[in-house]
């Protein structure tokens, strides 16, 4: 176990869900789940975030923001989908407004489905990204380079997914 | 126990009959856009607390129209117009605070406008059962006519009831024609080309047999017609 | 002259559970205007009426929100039934109210619970959160979820919650209030919590009126307006009820309403489940009924939030033809707009937690 496990902090953002999941993902913190027995801390800063807790389906206008945090956030860096609408776009799959799941935007390292997802699944979620969050430290440290997806930021790639998103819709 | 009641406002009393509706007292619940088959209308919800009565305005909007807006009158419509108007791409005109098309980005305009495949499947559906409904009433009301005609045709004259009945049931809807032996024959051999050529061997003979049943049939009706003259 | 810069506020913000983004025009940390931006959690779910059929659609409706969800579904399932002419028995009526309130008191303890994380108050957004794992497990006992109920169908409810279930929701709320009495006593009696709350965010009673405000920030302000004292399901049914009010209009005023409101719902419970009939809990309505042609109806029902308005036409097929859902939220967006003009820029996360926005609710 590498020392990035010790205390990883989260951030959490919501991009379209109900709200059903995030309250689920605040009650992990909560007295009775309890996640930050694993010296896990919620914060609202990307660099100071090791794990992405992402709820919710991606639509047109959060798709930048979801990109843009995950931009900022430092290597190495896991991904956690929490909820079926943002592992796949759930019960609105078919909206005109949804693309899709948080993949669709961001890589995506732990799906933890639900509706709404319940707080042990989060954990379990959670505590499997954290191993992968060594397995990366452990790259990084041994001299690889942990490549973003080159189209992070960049207009092109989300206008393409628009037009696709705009032709299934016709 | 509150009541409910909907009432239909043509486009150039809205604002006259909202103002009104202000001054009244009435409190503004909700406006919203609809999009039925006949075209676009907008629902405005006011409630009377005196009477608890709930009062909904519908309004026909004909394409491209200018639907005036209440932010004057009530500031809280600013979210619903906005809604309208990137949803429906419904056109308001004098608002307070306007998004102008930026209060939901959305990737299409006016996307609650395009029907769905299932949704239109569905309305076909139900065209095609109203077209049968109908088709089933003009029906019901040729036999009754008929059936009416019949009982004159027993006091009148024969062969002017008869025409005139004919004539009437004609009017109302024209009977479709019964086909002739041949054409069922033709139709029978067309659907026989379409088949399984099994299945088409196994229905020809069927035909054939029934068709020698109905000749010996026929034969015997004959014969004992005779027969009972020869008598 | 001061000069003015404009200021974003969200979508991604430590205090705000749901992204909202708001221009804030800032004068040397006075707030001169706020503008909303809205949008980030539009799914387009109304346009879901044309490709699920009216009995699907209810599992579709809960899920607009997940803290409000049992409402949505109350409210759809009551209007898709006035459009089909269906009668539901009381007993339909009386567990729709019970779970309402219970939703209530969940949605207000979860507020709380926000708010004073707001403060920087960690200790009792701990304390609140617990309390409502007792409503949850209530939940969970009762209709099999936490969140998302699923328990209201169109015509009735999806299985029986029987009278020794009942009664033992009643003794955990007793226990409940118990330690929410601690909880509310020392955070409305708090001094600082006083200092940052009173005359804060101030609307008075005509703004209210005039920008049709709802729900408890317009109770707050001293409006009495509540759709539970019209009667319609199972409240007409109760002996006495008047709805909660404060007459300051500001911050602390709202909070006040808020906390008092738990305590009313967990004595209407009680007063429903000693009263609730034995008539059985209707059924999902057979495949050939079917809404009649060019129909509509709504309800109007009251939401943790202020009151929600449902709206459903049909058009003689098993799709709908439109479903609205007006949120009490996006009615006061025009209050919140109001309350933020002329504040500290320090106070403006403080006043949005008071008007307990739901944005998911507002945008669907």
């Amino acid at each position: 176990m590498g020392y990035n496990s010790k205390s990883p902090w989260l951030i959490h953002y919501d991009g379209s869900s109900c709200n059903g999941c995030d309250i689920e993902v605040l009650d992990s913190l909560m007295p009775l789940y309890d996640i930050e027995r694993f010296g896990i801390i919620n914060t609202g800063n990307p660099k100071h975030a090791d794990i992405f807790l992402v709820t919710g389906s991606i639509n047109a206008q959060n798709i930048r923001v979801v990109r843009h945090i995950y931009s900022q956030m430092l290597e190495p860096k896991v991904v956690v989908a929490c909820g079926i609408c943002a592992c796949t776009g759930g019960v609105f799959r078919d909206c005109y407004n949804v693309i899709g799941g948080v993949d669709k935007a961001i890589p995506v390292d732990v799906y933890a489905p639900g509706c709404a997802v319940r707080p042990e699944t989060i954990i379990e979620a959670v505590l499997k990204g954290v191993e992968i969050l060594d397995e990366k430290a452990r790259r990084l440290a041994a001299g690889e380079v942990l490549q973003e997806p080159e189209d992070l930021l960049d207009d092109e790639a989300v206008n393409a997914r628009l037009k696709a998103m705009k032709a299934r819709e016709d | 126990m509150y009541t409910t009641e909907f009432v239909d406002v043509p486009l150039g009393e809205l604002l006259t009959r909202v103002q009104t509706l202000k001054h009244q007292g009435m409190r503004f619940i909700q406006l919203c856009a609809e999009f039925p088959e006949r075209g676009i209308g907008l629902l405005y919800t006011f409630y009377d607390e005196t009477c608890d009565n709930a009062l909904n305005l519908c309004v026909e909007v004909p394409e491209g129209a200018e639907v005036p807006s209440i932010q004057g009158l009530y500031f809280a419509a600013f979210s619903y117009e906005n809604e309208a108007h990137d949803l429906f791409d419904v056109n308001f005109v004098n608002m307070k605070l306007d998004f102008g098309g930026h209060f939901f980005n959305l990737a299409e305009t006016a996307p609650m406008t395009v029907i769905s495949p299932e949704m239109k499947a569905e309305r076909e559906k139900a065209a095609k059962l109203r077209a049968a409904k109908a088709a089933k009433e003009a029906k019901a009301a040729r036999e009754a006519a008929e059936a009416k005609s019949a009982d004159r045709a027993l006091t009148e004259d024969r062969a002017s009831a008869d025409a005139a009945a004919v004539a009437a049931v004609d009017a109302m809807a024209p009977k479709p024609a019964k086909p002739t032996a041949e054409e069922r024959a033709a139709q029978m051999e067309a659907k026989l080309a379409a088949m399984d050529p099994e299945k088409a061997a196994k229905v020809r003979a069927a035909l054939e047999a029934k068709a020698k049943k109905d000749a010996a049939a026929a034969a015997a009706a004959g014969k004992a017609a005779t027969a009972k003259d020869g008598e | 002259m001061a000069t003015r810069t404009v200021i974003p506020f969200g979508p991604q913000h430590p205090v705000l559970p749901e992204p909202v983004h708001l221009d804030l025009v800032v004068e040397d940390e006075h707030v001169i205007e706020a503008i909303p931006q809205i949008g980030f959690v539009h799914r387009g779910l109304e346009k879901l009426v044309q490709k699920r059929d009216y009995n699907q659609f209810v599992y579709v409706a809960e899920r607009v929100c997940g803290i409000c969800s049992f409402g949505h579904g109350y409210g759809y399932a009551a209007a898709t039934e006035k459009l089909l002419g269906i009668e539901v028995p009381r007993r339909v009526d009386y567990l729709r109210a019970i779970l309402e309130e219970l939703s209530r008191i969940h949605s207000h303890l979860l507020w709380l619970g926000l708010l004073a994380d707001g403060f920087g108050f960690e200790s009792l957004f701990n304390h609140c959160w617990r309390l409502r794992e007792t409503i949850l497990d209530i939940f969970q006992k009762t209709c099999g979820g936490r969140i998302i109920l699923s328990i209201c169908i169109v015509g009735g409810m999806a299985h029986d919650i029987d009278d020794s279930m009942l009664r033992d929701v009643c003794q955990q709320l007793d226990e409940l209030k118990r330690d929410y009495k601690v909880i509310v006593d020392t955070m409305l009696n708090d001094n600082s919590v006083k200092n940052r709350l009173c005359g804060v965010g101030y609307i008075s009673f005509e703004d209210a009126l005039e920008l049709s405000m709802v729900g408890p920030f317009a109770k707050g302000s001293g409006i009495e307006h509540d759709m539970r004292t019209t009667g319609f399901g199972a409240y007409g049914d109760l002996e006495h009820f008047q709805p909660i009010i404060a007459t300051e209009g500001d911050c602390y005023a709202r909070c006040k309403v808020r906390c008092e409101e738990v305590y009313q719902a967990i004595d209407i419970i009680k007063e429903l489940v000693a009263k609730i009939p034995h008539d059985g809990i209707g059924g999902k309505p057979g495949p050939k009924v079917l809404p009649p042609e060019n129909s509509r109806a709504h309800v109007l029902i009251e939401q943790p939030r202020g009151e929600a308005f449902y709206y459903v036409s049909g058009n003689g097929t098993k799709y709908l033809d439109r479903f609205r859902l007006r949120t009490p939220t996006s009615q006061n967006l025009a209050g919140m707009v109001r309350a933020l003009q002329g504040v500290d820029l320090a106070d403006v996360p403080m006043i949005i937690l008071t008007i307990d926005p739901c944005i998911s609710c507002t945008e669907r």
